[in-house]
């Protein structure tokens, strides 16, 4: 690993100064699950000259409800969301995709904050230096997408954002967004709908190199707890989603009043099934109605030639999280 | 040159106070090896997907491997060469040699790290509970039904002297 | 023999306690005062050739003592570069930061070569030669047919080499076979090799001595080579390695061939004896993961049976990928899956062809079961076609031609007999026990009547494997020692990887001596301390070593007794031992304790230890048949191993994948370390339906999974197995009938997961890792809505 600076932040004022301060690259770090492996692998074109801790700033490690709503701290951790009684009552999708995010050991130290804010894992972004040195793709500045002529069998199969095929690989995500969550940084609220974005390069999300999420905020859910998550990975620990998948729906009367339905792992950024959540609406939710779903959901999918089966699985799990919702 | 960079910081290992001058990039195990003397920890997968370098923070099993050390000041730290005292060895380890827990060995200080903190928040785990507590941790010898035992047993040792 | 008080019980782990309290050294615990870091630069390109080299910068580089590269090192590194990964350069620094940072000050230019980045590319008509000089395919070396078969044993008495190995006539057996299944292009991935610890080393150099520190399969065949490759005397050099943080065959180092991935051997054995201070080389786990691969095999079958299920005939072409160089020994062990061993019963006509390939992908190392798991892949899978063609249930087919004791061994190992007799067997008692543990006979269905998205199958194979090869080289020693106060020591080399072989060889000697297994300690640290011990390989540990010790014990006891003897004024003969010291067989109450039988102690007078001494030059002469040396018993392992899971016809994904792993193991001296052995199953999981090959970008090389997140290895949540330990007593071959175990269980895994999931939806996948896409593809639900280009 290069070296780098290293600072305490005492307050989140007092960190983005830091960030600001810095003359070159400088990144956050609470959990530092992701940003470990990306410094350990120097991934980065530009080291990073500064690592600024937020773990020392207090009071931002708390799951709370105030008026229904749920309010996470930027440094609530994975293993404290996933078994907490509240969160798994009233918001079992988000339980359970945190429950399923890597392994115990890596949810003890990985914050939510830094689960929706996580680089992608496309195996030629994330390419060690290790062992030939790193390669240069189209998110780092490089000219082109290798893995489109290369190995894309775990990439987007809903095409390409300025040229890159990598997925999102966050398994909270997904969750965020079907319960509609807002995003608290040190600037704004952004809707969580709005939070993700591949279009600005290295980065996943819309957020500014100085800009810090603080607060995540999921509101209470409508009519009951009908939300879930599904998985689908490899391993049932430690993997990434090879697709992921969460619904929540609104359901009243027996009929889905509203629904919203995201995949992920699928596409550069978590992917609502629009389509999916019109089909719903009204309805009552039956098998058949939710297979109907799930070939919705992919209708526009354009898989490369070696991860067809992704769609496959894409529709499958729509099918079968909106199932779990009931 | 190089002490211009170190930051001395202050950890309490097993129980004992030790400061110790790091880099800011110097991960935990890392210091806890070269620099504690606690080589009992390993090394295998250097991005926490394997667990042989779990130890406990303030009671929480992370890898060492994937934090920074200069950001655990004031932490008390737990690795396996604090769980015997005296020569006695702690439940855990007793059941892991009962049951041949270890094979080659290198997973063991990392199991028995995270054995100790399921066991301390779940005092009579089910199979499954076990199996996911250990979700981290590989044992590339394949020796998951013998570490099930030991881990079972050993709940069974700290549950009768409780 | 009397009842047995150490042999066949769980003791703990001989050296556990260290294990666990954290106690236990491995290589790279041991730091020096003062030593230097390595870190090797590594080559970008799969294949090219470095034109110049600039490393001035970093060796101005603050904190820099050392730029190690083929002009300076020719003996450490090459000119030609063959993988990605493959060694440049090494810088030798105060840190490992200023020895990263000090890397990549390096300037190299390289004149890039065409790359050959997979098997069929390397067969191809006019292919580049990986090797210059050097044919990208090559035939095992040595090929022999057999023939002149005695009427009396079975054996064959004249060798004659040959484009295959084989006997019989092969075209009359498939003439006058009633039905032949054959198949084409069976693939067994190419994998990782894979290990907790990642390799490396430190070595320290007093002027005198040159300390090297490291893991190890057989640490006085590794210390020899690498003093060779180092150009100085075997004697300068005492390789320390107490504990081994596994290793599956695949840190099995060869200092000698720069294509075998033991490069920091010898980096870290210049740069110590340059410098003159202690230097540590470990390889990151991205390092490892370029360094050792095994498997990737490409086979071809074909199978003749009677009409009652009979095998007679076969026929196989194997080809394995030996990436840029490394081991090619792994294929010849594909032929164990033939009817030169796992159905020699019946088989009368065989063919056997095995090849090398070259690629510029990963030097090849071994692995558990070393080629046999490629073969069983191959041929079980064809056996299951040929049970479903026939109409005969799998496990049945099995019984009726598996290999039984006293059928004969027809040349795993041309090298060093020509045919041998197969001491005992018990697969068909494993297949009895498998069966029975899933209710096989009741619950089988077949896949024409499996409905509903989630469905359940059933598969099985069954395997040989090694155990031990009798012949030159394969010899080890062991000295055992009682001290008067009736404790004893085993001196010996054989190493203790986590397959337990420390343990069980204390337990040899406390049977022996009939003292309590506490009372046997071990030394078995480095070279110079210890007699020389094979490498721990072929599961030969406790066959051969077993045997050095058990007659070392058995030397120390008689010695012992004599002393005895001659102070009680009896015939050693008389006597026995055990742990309250030494007394009459027919009078046990009268005796002498320990110290009186070594005479008066301390300083002056008496004697402090006996020794005994036992060079087992295998075959033990336990190991052939009724005293003739041309007629050599052969052990193996065997057994049979079930997979029951479901399939996601819906994802493609596996679900529930349990396995029954049965193995005849004659004799379990610690059966807890048996039924631990036979869980090492799941590295054939891991290859099965955890995705695992070598994905190489097609165009560049890059290994795109050289981490263990990318490339998976089960957790405790993935898959159960149950082990199904047989004993079947009667085995010539050991002290206590003990066979071997370790290396079995590894072997049928591939072929029984494919046999189950055509249980389950009656899609055979020949190709691994059954993987998602190849299990839909198989099932018609991926639509191939792609352009193609």
């Amino acid at each position: 690993m290069r070296r780098f600076n290293h600072f305490n932040a005492s307050t989140m004022e007092n960190a983005v100064s830091l960030l600001n301060e810095s003359e070159g690259p400088a990144y956050v770090i609470a959990g530092g699950s992701d940003l470990m492996g990306c410094l350990k692998d120097n991934l980065w074109i530009e080291a990073p000259e500064r690592v600024v801790n937020l773990k020392t700033i207090p009071g931002l490690k708390y799951i709370l409800v105030e008026d229904g709503d749920l309010h996470l701290g930027a440094l609530a951790t994975l293993t404290e969301i996933a078994e907490s009684d509240t969160v798994k009552l009233q918001w079992p999708g988000l339980a359970e995709a945190a429950r399923r995010t890597a392994s115990p050991l890596l949810r003890n130290m990985g914050t939510i904050a830094g689960n929706i804010c996580q680089e992608n894992r496309c195996w030629y972004f994330r390419y060690p230096d290790k062992i030939g040195g790193r390669i240069d793709c189209v998110r780092k500045g490089g000219k082109r997408c290798l893995a489109v002529p290369g190995d894309h069998r775990f990439h987007s199969i809903f095409g390409a954002v300025n040229k890159c095929i990598a997925v999102n690989p966050s398994d909270t995500a997904p969750a965020l967004v079907v319960l509609d969550a807002t995003v608290k940084t040190t600037k704004r609220e952004i809707p969580i709908d709005e939070f993700f974005t591949a279009e600005m390069g290295a980065q996943s999300t819309v957020l500014d190199r100085d800009e810090i999420v603080t607060e995540i905020v999921v509101p209470a859910p409508q009519a009951g707890p009908n939300s879930a998550f599904r998985k689908i990975a490899y391993r049932k620990s430690i993997d990434f989603a090879l697709v992921n998948c969460a619904a929540a729906l609104v359901i009243r009367d027996g009929k889905v009043e509203s629904a919203r339905i995201c995949l992920n792992a699928v596409y550069n950024n978590p992917r609502r099934c629009e389509a999916s959540e019109e089909l719903l609406k009204g309805r009552e939710l039956t098998e058949e109605l939710a297979q109907e779903a799930g070939r919705l959901a992919v209708a526009e999918a354009k898989p490369l030639l070696q991860n067809g089966f992704k769609v496959q699985m894409a529709k499958t799990i729509v099918s079968d999280t909106l199932m779990d919702c009931i | 040159m190089n002490e211009n960079r170190k930051q001395l910081i202050h950890l309490t290992v097993n129980g004992e106070v030790q400061s110790v001058a790091v880099e800011s990039h110097w991960t935990l195990s890392r210091v806890l090896r070269n620099d504690c003397g606690h080589t009992g920890l390993k090394e295998a997968c250097g991005e926490g997907a394997c667990g042989a370098c779990t130890v406990l923070i303030d009671g929480v099993a992370v890898p060492s491997c994937m934090v920074l050390a200069v950001e655990q000041e004031g932490k008390s730290i737990e690795t396996v060469e604090g769980l015997s005292k005296n020569g006695v060895l702690h439940p855990i380890q007793e059941a892991w040699l009962e049951e041949y827990g270890a094979q080659c060995g290198f997973c063991s200080p990392g199991m028995i790290m995270s054995t100790k903190a399921l066991l301390a928040k779940n005092p009579d785990p089910t199979e499954d509970e076990i199996k996911e507590a250990l979700g981290g941790n590989i044992c590339i010898c394949n020796n998951y039904e013998h570490i099930i035992n030991a881990v079972r047993s050993a709940a069974k040792k700290m549950r009768e002297k409780a | 023999m009397a009842e047995l008080t150490a042999i066949g019980k769980s003791v703990r782990q001989k050296d556990g306690r260290a294990r666990v309290t954290g106690e236990a050294k491995y290589y790279a615990d041991f730091i020096l005062p003062g030593m230097l870091q390595i870190r090797i630069l590594r080559s970008p390109l799969p294949a090219a050739t470095i034109l110049s080299m600039d490393t001035a910068e970093a060796e101005a580089y603050p904190g820099v003592h050392l730029v190690m590269t083929h002009l300076n090192f020719p003996k450490a590194f090459r000119k030609e570069l063959y993988y990605v990964g493959d060694l440049v350069a090494a810088v030798v620094a105060d840190d490992e930061t200023i020895a990263e940072e000090a890397m990549h000050l390096i300037k190299v230019e390289y004149e890039k070569k065409k790359p050959i980045l997979n098997m069929d590319d390397a067969m191809k008509d006019g292919a580049r030669q990986v090797f210059d000089g050097v044919d990208n395919i090559q035939d095992w070396p040595f090929h022999a047919f057999l023939s002149d078969k005695d009427p009396e044993t079975g054996l064959y008495k004249t060798k004659t080499p040959s484009d295959y190995n084989g006997f019989g006539d092969i075209e009359k057996g498939f003439a006058e076979a009633d039905y032949i299944i054959e198949q084409n292009h069976l693939k067994y991935a190419y994998c990782k090799s894979p290990a907790m610890e990642p390799r490396g080393c430190s070595a320290d150099f007093d002027g005198n001595r040159l300390q090297v520190y490291t893991h190890s399969q057989g640490m006085h065949d590794e210390k020899l080579c690498l003093a060779q490759a180092l150009g100085i005397p075997s004697s300068m050099v005492n390789y320390n390695a107490p504990y081994t943080g596994s290793s599956f065959g695949g840190k099995n180092a060869f200092p000698l061939d720069p294509n075998i991935a033991s490069h920091y051997l010898v980096v870290a054995g210049f740069a110590c004896l340059e410098l003159r201070k202690p230097v540590h080389c470990p390889y990151s786990r991205e390092e490892e993961m370029v360094s050792g691969w095994s498997r990737g095999s490409d086979t071809y079958v074909k199978i003749g049976f009677k009409k009652d299920g009979t095998l007679t005939t076969m026929d196989m072409i194997h080809r394995q990928e030996t990436g840029a160089g490394g081991d090619k020994y792994p294929a010849k062990n594909a032929m164990l899956a033939t009817g030169a061993v796992l159905y020699s019963h019946n088989c009368r006509h065989l063919r056997g062809k095995i090849q090398n390939v070259n690629t510029n992908r990963y030097p090849a190392a071994g692995w558990q079961g070393y080629g046999a798991p490629e073969g069983m892949f191959a041929v079980e899978t064809t056996m299951d076609m040929a049970a479903y063609e026939l109409g005969i249930d799998p496990v049945e087919l099995r019984k009726m031609n598996c290999m039984r004791a006293g059928d004969i061994d027809a040349g795993w190992d041309p090298l060093s007999y020509i045919s041998a007799i197969i001491s005992s067997s018990g697969i068909r008692d494993c297949l009895d026990a498998g069966a029975e543990a899933l209710d096989w006979k009741n619950t089988w269905r077949h896949p024409s009547e499996k409905t509903g998205r989630i469905r359940h199958g059933m598969g099985v194979a069954i395997f040989a494997m090694g155990a031990g090869r009798p012949g030159p080289g394969n010899s080890s020693e062991a000295m055992v020692k009682i001290y008067p106060d009736g404790s004893a020591a085993l001196v010996c080399a054989v190493a203790d990887i986590g397959q337990g072989q420390h343990t069980v060889q204390c337990q040899i000697v406390a049977e022996v001596l009939g003292l309590p297994y506490k009372k046997v300690g071990m030394v078995c640290h480095d070279t110079d301390s210890t007699p020389f011990a094979t490498l721990v390989s072929n599961s030969c540990g406790t066959w051969i070593q077993g045997w050095a010790t058990y007659e070392a014990a058995l030397d120390a006891k008689q010695r012992l007794l004599k002393l005895a003897a001659a102070h009680m004024g009896v015939k050693a003969e008389e006597l026995d031992m055990n742990e309250k010291g030494i007394f009459m067989t027919a009078a046990p109450d009268k005796g002498c304790t320990f110290a009186e039988a070594f005479g008066t102690r301390g300083h002056y007078g008496g004697l402090h230890e006996v020794t005994g001494y036992y060079v087992n030059n295998s075959p033990h002469p336990h190991g052939i048949h009724n005293g003739k040396p041309d007629e050599i018993y052969i052990p193996k392992e065997k057994g049979a191993q079930f997979i029951s899971l479901d399939v996601d016809t819906e994802t493609g994904m596996i679900l529930n994948a349990r396995v029954t792993m049965a193995q005849n193991v004659g004799k379990a001296l610690n059966p807890k370390i048996v039924a631990g052995q036979l869980c090492t199953s799941r590295h054939g999981v891991d290859n099965a339906m955890l995705g695992n090959e070598c994905v190489a970008d097609k165009r560049n090389g890059w290994l795109m999974t050289a981490n263990w997140v990318d490339y998976r290895h089960c957790t405790a949540m993935d898959c159960d197995v149950d082990p199904i330990v047989i004993e079947k007593p009667g085995d010539p071959t050991h002290p206590f009938g003990a066979t071997a175990c370790g290396e079995g269980a590894a072997c049928p895994t591939l072929a029984a997961f494919s046999n189950a999931i055509y249980n389950a939806i009656g899609v055979r996948i020949i190709e691994t890792p059954y993987t998602p896409e190849r299990i839909l593809r198989g099932l018609g639900k991926i639509e191939d809505k792609r352009r193609k280009k």
